[in-house]
């Protein structure tokens, strides 16, 4: 896990101190140490979180002649089989590291090695010979990377304040990027939140030379058409999933040469992943959990049954909305976005807390909800699936009330509830109709725009999410449908990104997720709808997989979705001293994105503590501080500020005086 | 390709048992199950907790839904 950078020219060579600036300012994605190459017309920056071959695999590194040369952010985890295949092929390892596996590979395979790979990366190539950069990102985008084009090259990075290293970088956010966050909760890619930065899409690979830049699609999420499904069997479903969650939970655990903990939350997923490692593997376990002052949001006792149960060593931290507000800052500066919920900032202090406990790998479970239908957005498609088949039926109503037992408590809220909301956009022909109401609920925070954004907004067509979806999507289950729209769009934008590897980065913690591994990713989506989502009963075939390793209180408690206090955390028991600064009228006519006047109605409410600050009223609230923060340390500011020197040792490749390759 | 009744009601057999919800609310869980899996839309007589919450008699009601008119 490191963080890794550079710059690629079609003229001069790049300045290696305006890489070696870029490689500060990602100090805590690679702590351990930091090296770059120089070549004519190529800087390629790394900074490096020590995992695998902690001594051998420095980084950049290139291949037996040194014609390709690598900055590598991730791990490979099948590297010890492919480097035998490579090896019975004729390459020649220096290194027992998972990075070299890389060059060679390429070497050997081309483009199609990403295939190959089981992994989690952002990879970049500088190929000596044909004076060209490979740029790759894993399947489902749990690595991000960045680029920005110029007229005469390229400069690229894990995170986007390392491009804005570069002080000749214009900055500023993108209204159309902003307007897919205020819709999706986060940007798809390729767009970002910011002008001029683009992402590299999950499973692509790029290629730059001086004669132009391309991307495309080296994997793609698939499902049977609905009713084709290979295997209909309950029982062999599930044995067949729990052979390869407790080969990949294994793969993950196993796979370094540093101690590896494991997040547990208290769901079923990281409890899964935790009894697999526990009963599978042989290491002792040390397990963290995120644990909230506010009862309401806290699921300490099912974290300390599963922990009690399997022997861990178990390690919790307490959240307060204080906390929440006091490290916010950070969190925005971290996650690189506007944010609809305060959720990460509990999760920023989860890894601080890992990392303060001596480790620096974690094994979670998150990507279940996506693979194997555990979000309430699939239960709620079921819903108004439901009813739109029969609206006239006059018993169909109450089935709001088995999505959110609360509403059996407040039955006279509860059908005007399920109307306006639930009873959105009831068209069974819509490929995202199960998307519809959340898109439709976020996409009100719109609203709060200046009129100047939305006169821009105008002009630019938004993007339809739905039409990037494969023509074949028309034969799959409606689940699958949406489990293709989570997966291309909060999946890396928001669960893997502002909740995943930012918050894990930033205290220089990497994570890896079984669950996302291509063998049960391609397993799972091959899987009857019903397998995975049996009526309103979610993971259904994860839950009978497991069910003797996971106690029957976690397998049977109603489904909590992560949560923190949303705005209540900046507006009880005081505010924070940066609240006033990023809110104050010349702040906001400053960022040029929200209407003083509604911002000040919306402050007003949050201070009162209002009864009637609602859902929405909570993502507004988020959008605007979060986006204010934005703008003050990525517009106003450079964040690029905060970066030091690069951390120490520097290896340093200059290949100038060697000639081209 | 229709489920065959016989393993979709093993299937249904391995459901937790939902904890405090009436009669009525148990039929609409088992409804949207079966729609989903069988394709089929039940009537407002069919949404019934004496059919629905009966094996036998939703044994009868899937054998019904899933045979194809001759």
């Amino acid at each position: 896990m490191c963080g890794i950078c550079g710059v690629v020219t079609a003229d001069a060579t790049p300045d290696p101190s305006l890489v070696a600036a870029m490689m500060a300012t990602l100090s805590h994605r690679g702590p351990d140490g930091s090296g770059y190459v120089i070549d004519h017309g190529a800087v390629l920056g790394q900074t490096r979180l020590a995992i695998i071959d902690t001594v051998g695999g420095v980084q950049p590194l290139a291949n037996e002649d040194e014609s390709l040369w690598v900055v590598f952010n991730g791990e490979i985890f099948n590297y010890l089989e492919l480097a035998e295949e490579l090896r019975d092929r004729g390459h020649r390892f220096r290194t027992a590291s998972d990075t070299e596996v890389i060059v060679h590979a390429f070497e050997e395979w081309g483009e199609d090695a990403f295939n190959r790979f089981n992994g989690q990366w952002a990879i970049a190539l500088w190929d000596r010979t044909r004076r060209r950069l490979v740029l790759s990102r894993d399947r489902l985008g749990v690595r991000p990377l960045y680029y920005r084009l110029t007229p005469h090259g390229l400069s690229f990075a894990s995170e986007v304040k390392a491009i804005f290293a570069d002080p000749a970088v214009p900055r500023q956010l993108d209204p159309a990027g902003l307007r897919e966050v205020f819709t999706a909760w986060s940007t798809v890619a390729p767009r970002t939140p910011f002008a001029g930065i683009a992402q590299l899409p999950p499973g692509h690979v790029a290629t730059w030379t001086a004669s132009g830049f391309s991307s495309r699609s080296y994997w793609r999420a698939e499902f049977p058409a609905q009713g084709c499904e290979p295997g209909q069997d309950l029982e062999e479903n599930a044995a067949g999933l729990r052979e390869r969650l407790i080969r990949a939970t294994r793969l993950r655990f196993e796979r370094s040469d540093v101690p590896v903990g494991a997040y547990l939350s208290g769901g079923i997923d990281s409890s899964v992943t935790t009894a697999v490692i526990r009963n599978f593997t042989d290491a002792p376990l040390d397990t963290f959990s995120l644990r909230f002052a506010d009862a309401d949001f806290d699921e300490g006792c099912y974290q300390q049954l599963m922990a009690q149960r399997l022997g861990t060593t178990h390690h919790d931290v307490v959240v307060s909305a204080r906390d929440i507000a006091e490290v916010f800052p950070d969190v925005v500066y971290h996650a690189e976005s506007p944010l609809l919920r305060s959720a990460p900032a509990p999760l920023f202090l989860l890894s601080r807390l890992v990392r303060r406990n001596g480790y620096k790998v974690v094994v979670t479970g998150e990507g279940a909800d996506e693979v194997l239908g555990g979000y309430d957005i699939y239960r709620e498609a079921r819903v108004r699936a439901f009813w739109a088949r029969d609206p006239a039926s006059a018993r169909r109503g109450r089935a709001a009330e088995l999505l959110y037992p609360w509403m059996a408590m407040n039955p006279s809220q509860a059908p005007a509830f399920a109307r306006s909301f639930f009873g959105m956009d009831l068209d069974l022909a819509d490929p995202a109709m199960s998307h519809r109401p959340r898109w439709n609920t976020t996409a009100a925070l719109q609203s709060m725009l200046t009129a100047g954004l939305r006169a821009e907004l105008v002009a630019t067509p938004a993007t339809d999410l739905a039409a990037a979806m494969p023509a074949a999507a028309e034969t799959w289950d409606p689940l699958a449908r949406a489990q293709w729209l989570e997966l291309a769009t909060l999946l890396p934008g928001y669960i893997l990104a502002s909740q995943g590897d930012r918050m894990l980065m930033a205290n220089s913690v990497e994570g890896r997720f079984p669950f996302l591994d291509p063998d049960v990713v391609a397993f799972a989506n091959a899987l009857p709808a019903r397998h995975k989502l049996f009526g309103l009963e979610e993971k259904f075939v994860l839950k009978h997989a497991f069910r003797d390793l996971v106690p029957e209180e976690i397998l049977r408690r109603p489904k909590q979705p992560y949560r923190a206090p949303d705005a209540a955390s900046f507006f009880s028991g005081g505010t924070p001293d940066w609240l006033d600064d990023v809110l104050s009228p010349s702040a906001l006519l400053a960022a040029g994105v929200f209407e003083p006047r509604q911002v000040a109605g919306l402050v007003q409410k949050a201070r009162a503590r209002s009864r009637r600050f609602g859902n929405t009223d909570n993502m507004r609230m988020l959008a605007v501080l979060s986006t204010q923060l934005l703008h003050q340390q990525f517009i106003a500011g450079n964040p690029a500020g905060r970066g030091g020197p690069p951390p120490a040792p520097v290896h340093v490749f200059d290949l100038r005086e060697r000639g081209t390759a | 390709m229709t489920v065959p009744v016989d393993a979709f009601l093993r299937e249904y057999a391995c459901l937790p048992e939902p904890l405090g919800e009436d009669a009525e609310l148990r039929a609409l869980r088992t409804a949207v199950l079966i729609e989903d899996v069988f394709g089929v839309t039940l009537s407002d007589e069919q949404l019934d907790p004496a059919v629905l919450g009966d094996p036998g008699a939703l044994r009868a009601l899937l054998a019904g839904a899933t045979t194809t008119p001759g």
